[in-house]
């Protein structure tokens, strides 16, 4: 083992020690006295750090930022990426499914009981939106993403909670063939 | 149960974590992914919160997951810059802990790619591992500017040819050196004095004796291969620095 080498490992060792006093540091000197004045710096560095919970300076969060910009980013979880298409896509949406834009925003916001899709609408959106209808359908079912609106509505405002989507397809004044046909899945 | 960490020792033996770093680990595996982060997100100091040696294990066990690689890093790198030194640093030593900064940052984002080595020790003594870090950030900077220093300029000169002052007192004892004041001046301090002096000083900080009757104890004459008197006359030079900082002030 070349003297590098060497010199890595035993202050290694010395650093992962449960107590660093005098009796372990002489210890170390008496079996490592080549590497002694390491060992005593070492020693002093650990005996004067302190690890509290101390806020950070700006320089010190400065410094966190720069750091993290070093590593892979997370890509956007499956849920952020359909609701995301929603919206980007939702006129197309729209037109596909023959309904007002207004069904494909409750649809963004999480507003529909996702149980109450037919498997034919489901595959459909999912796949204008280019993801599994697993996907689709696990985006929806999570909590409401209420988003204040100013428009004019036929009908008063809805009370929190999920509704169907027939629901929804009333509220939106879509012609009542259009509905069964939305509602109603292949046999 | 936790993995094993892979170090070895040597003889062969392997790292272990430490009995309480065990017991914590097989705690934090019960949690899903997001308990676990918001675990790690409390204060060490919190009856909940986790011991960095926990974060670094279980930023190594999701390398292969961003969702809880990448908030653990940043834990992580938080936590690295609440390591500080308990007295102000001298000029010449700051850089070392930034430095040291860099090269862990530098580890954990590279463990993403795959093991790391070094990160081990970061599992079993946190702080003894980073101090390692500023250590050899230490002697790099040491290195630099040995080969940028004009030749001449070192404190090596022998002073055994001073008469020997006659103190015989222990300097574990010596008030100066154990003065609660000494970290508000200690950085200046030391960039007022040698680098032998710097050395004398720390090792009396940490209890070394200048002599001894015993021929196996380690004292500082041997440790630095200096007579006893000069490695006296270079403890006085230094805590007259020191006494004369604490009285006055830095600006003295």
């Amino acid at each position: 083992m070349n003297t590098t080498n060497e010199r890595d490992e035993i202050l290694g060792a010395f650093s992962v020690e449960p107590v660093h006093d005098l009796a372990t540091l002489k210890s170390y000197l008496k079996r490592y006295p080549q590497f002694a004045e390491d060992l005593v710096e070492l020693s002093f560095l650990i005996s004067d750090l302190t690890e509290d919970d101390v806020p950070l300076s700006e320089h010190d969060q400065n410094r966190v930022e720069s750091a993290c910009s070093r590593i892979q980013r997370p890509s956007s979880s499956p849920t952020i990426t359909v609701l995301a298409r929603l919206k980007e896509r939702s006129v197309e949406v729209a037109s596909t499914l023959g309904v007002p834009r207004q069904v494909v925003t409750a649809l963004r916001e999480c507003v529909v009981d996702v149980s109450t899709l037919t498997q034919r609408v489901a595959s459909s959106v999912a796949r204008q939106l280019e993801v599994s209808v697993d996907e689709f359908r696990i985006a929806l079912a999570g909590p409401e993403q209420s988003a204040p609106r100013l428009y004019r509505s036929d009908h008063p405002p809805r009370s929190s909670g999920k509704v169907s989507f027939e629901q929804v397809l009333r509220e939106a004044n879509v012609p009542e063939q259009k509905i069964v046909e939305l509602l109603q899945d292949d046999p | 149960m936790s993995a094993p960490t892979l170090q070895k020792m040597k003889g062969g033996a392997v790292y272990t974590r430490f009995p309480d770093i065990e017991v914590k680990l097989d705690e934090l595996y019960q949690l899903t992914d997001q308990q676990l982060v918001a675990r790690c997100e409390l204060p060490k100091s919190d009856p909940n919160g986790v011991p960095t040696q926990c974060v670094v294990h279980f930023l190594r066990q999701h390398r292969d997951n961003p969702q809880v690689f990448t908030p653990l890093y940043r834990i992580l790198a938080t936590r690295a810059r609440q390591v500080r030194p308990n007295k102000l640093l001298p000029k010449h030593e700051q850089p070392a802990h930034e430095t040291a900064f860099d090269a862990f940052t530098m580890l954990l984002a590279e463990e993403q790619k795959g093991y790391q080595e070094r990160l081990d020790y970061f599992e079993v003594n946190f702080k003894g591992a980073y101090a390692n870090l500023i250590l050899d950030a230490q002697r790099h900077h040491e290195a630099l500017t040995a080969k940028q220093s004009t030749p001449g300029a070192s404190d090596d000169h022998s002073d055994d040819q001073e008469p020997d002052d006659e103190s015989t007192g222990d300097p574990y004892d010596d008030p100066v050196f154990k003065d609660r004041e000494v970290a508000s001046v200690w950085g200046v301090a030391l960039e007022r004095m040698t680098l032998r002096q710097q050395k004398i000083v720390k090792m009396c900080k940490q209890g070394f004796l200048i002599e001894s009757n015993d021929p196996d104890e380690a004292t500082i004459s041997k440790l630095l291969g200096i007579t006893p008197k000069t490695a006296r006359k270079d403890r006085d030079t230094a805590r007259a620095i020191l006494k004369r900082l604490i009285e006055e002030g830095v600006n003295a």
